[in-house]
């Protein structure tokens, strides 16, 4: 008992021609979901580059940018994506842990967002972003402290985008998938995974990529500021009898031994 | 400069066809957004069951959908009553099969601060909004269970569930029940393949709406005055146009979005996430109370 399967992976939803003209970036596109947004994005017409560059320096960022938009022309479509990141408890993390997950996933989008945005502000054309994030952002996550954290200011600075940036057309918005197909890098296997989700299986990539082709296309012209949840109802469970409580401590001991 | 104006009415998002062969129920979808909703649905070859309290209401959405060459069945519904509840459904699948995609968007609200609320307003309000909701949810639920086939819910929400909404409390409350419900009903039915979503719209101006407008004073006469006066406090620097609800709606019940439920949507140009730490705080009492004025200074002027 299940969410049924959505269509197949390559079942068109948007026209071919939606994003025809248009040049999108995603940072860190070589994982399944990554490449399942990049596909999507493609077969709606756009020029999809990926953003090679250590988002954390914002001055490489500029010269990124620079050189995508030499080559291909203005950029419209900016997706952060972030491939699942190891973490660790609070108290075994280091600070220079902390500050380079935080400094990648909060700064970093913070340094894509503004690089695009400066550049659509001063030429008047349109934009549209989708951040990326998990549930855990929503609720905490432990054992994913430094990640979650960040999230959770990603999608707060989506909010606050969305507000500054509406009056010069750009959309900012977020998509946080819960377990994914071929993207949980952790000891539990995928079917282990899915039998502790409400909707019984993973989500498999091509899902997120339908959800951001959405919020990118012009029929989302007045959806900005919102993060959609993609996890099969996973977050909202309070566990009424869920499996005995395990400290963060024991499993990741647990993890490095095994 | 506002966000991008949105495709032309009768655009389609998803492929032609998307829901051909499916049965998709509005409640309230006679007039204004649940008929905008409708129509995006019947564009997509969906069968469609137009349901509300009144006959008068509901032809004009049978009327709209024959208009585009939809099928389509109305039918007598107070959500209110379980029982009227069950003899809908009974009489769509009749006419149409059983319902694949239920949109419960009946509602009633009306601006009245609480401490001259009457207990009979708040019931109305709350058995509309959140009891409907649930009768109409558990119906549906209960001929997919015995089918053994999945389908998807989608209810019409507010921003102000999440906020609360001073001057609307009842409504607000209800709104708030809603998001509630959704959370509670996506983990329950998920096993069973029964997505349930809420999408809550900000300002969508409804011409042809027929029950009370939110804005003390306000009416479909004045709708232009009352859009010129959001337009100023709405981040989009635009209001919303039905259809966009429709193509969101029509996207979420689909199969494309076969994993998303227990979601809550805001589709609102970013108005819900202004702060107003630089407005300035009136009482609502006495802003309801200027505004009455104001219409009625209006009204008696023309």
């Amino acid at each position: 008992m299940a969410l049924a399967a959505s269509y197949p992976q390559g079942t068109p939803m948007l026209a071919a021609d939606v994003f025809a003209g248009q040049v999108a970036v995603i940072t860190e596109a070589n994982d399944p979901i990554g490449q399942a947004i990049a596909a999507e994005l493609s077969r709606g017409g756009a020029k999809v580059v990926p953003l090679e560059v250590d988002v954390r320096d914002a001055a490489a960022v500029k010269r990124a940018f620079d050189a995508i938009e030499a080559a291909n022309g203005p950029i419209s479509i900016l997706v952060n994506h972030f491939a699942n990141r190891a973490d660790a408890p609070v108290e075994v993390m280091s600070v220079e842990a902390w500050q380079d997950i935080t400094h990648r996933v909060l700064d970093g989008t913070f340094n894509t967002c503004r690089e695009l945005g400066l550049r659509r502000i001063a030429d008047g054309r349109p934009a549209t972003v989708v951040n990326g994030g998990t549930p855990y952002d929503i609720t905490g996550g432990a054992g994913r402290a430094a990640a979650v954290a960040a999230g959770a200011g990603v999608m707060n600075l989506t909010k606050s985008l969305a507000v500054e940036w509406a009056p010069y057309d750009i959309r900012v918005n977020g998509i946080a998938p819960g377990y994914v197909a071929g993207s949980e890098a952790g000891p539990v296997s995928e079917g282990d995974l899915a039998v502790t989700v409400p909707g019984g299986r993973l989500c498999e990539p091509h899902e997120v990529a339908w959800f951001v082709a959405y919020m990118c296309c012009p029929f989302a012209a007045y959806l900005t500021g919102h993060t959609f949840v993609l996890d099969g109802a996973s977050w909202q469970r309070p566990g009424r009898s869920p499996p005995l409580f395990e400290p963060i401590r024991d499993r990741y001991d647990a993890a490095l031994k095994g | 400069m506002p966000l991008s104006p949105p495709p032309p009415l009768g655009e389609r998002m998803l492929p032609a066809g998307s829901y051909d062969g499916q049965v998709v129920m509005v409640t309230g979808g006679g007039t204004g957004l649940g008929k905008a909703i409708a129509l995006e649905f019947a564009r997509l070859g969906a069968k469609m069951a137009i349901v509300s309290r009144t006959e008068a209401n509901w032809r004009q959405g049978v009327d709209a959908i024959k208009a585009i060459g939809g099928t389509v069945a109305g039918a007598h519904l107070d959500v209110r009553d379980p029982a009227s509840v069950t003899a809908c459904f009974d009489e769509i699948e009749a006419a149409l099969g059983p319902v694949n995609v239920l949109i419960n968007n009946a509602a009633g609200n009306f601006e009245v601060p609480s401490d001259r609320m009457s207990p009979n307003a708040w019931r109305t309000v709350t058995d509309i909004v959140l009891n409907g909701t649930f009768y109409c949810a558990r119906e549906f639920a209960l001929r997919r269970l015995a089918k053994k086939e999945g389908g998807a819910i989608l209810n019409i929400g507010a921003p102000y569930a999440a906020t609360g909404g001073p001057g609307t409390s009842h409504s607000a409350a209800a709104k708030g029940g809603i998001n509630n419900l959704t959370w509670s009903l996506a983990v329950e039915w998920a096993p069973d393949n029964i997505r349930i979503n809420t999408l809550a719209p900000g300002f969508f101006p409804e011409r042809d709406r027929s029950s009370h407008s939110v804005e003390a004073g306000g009416s479909a006469a004045n709708l232009d005055a009352q859009i010129a006066t959001r337009l100023k406090t709405i981040p989009a620097g635009r209001v919303g146009s039905a259809r966009e609800l429709g193509w969101l709606s029509t996207f979420l019940c689909s199969p494309y979005a076969n994993y998303m439920t227990g979601h809550v949507i805001v589709l609102d140009g970013a108005n819900w996430l202004r702060r107003w730490h630089s407005t300035p705080f009136e009482e609502i009492r006495d802003s309801y109370d200027r505004r009455r004025a104001q219409a009625a200074a209006t009204a008696g002027s023309n």
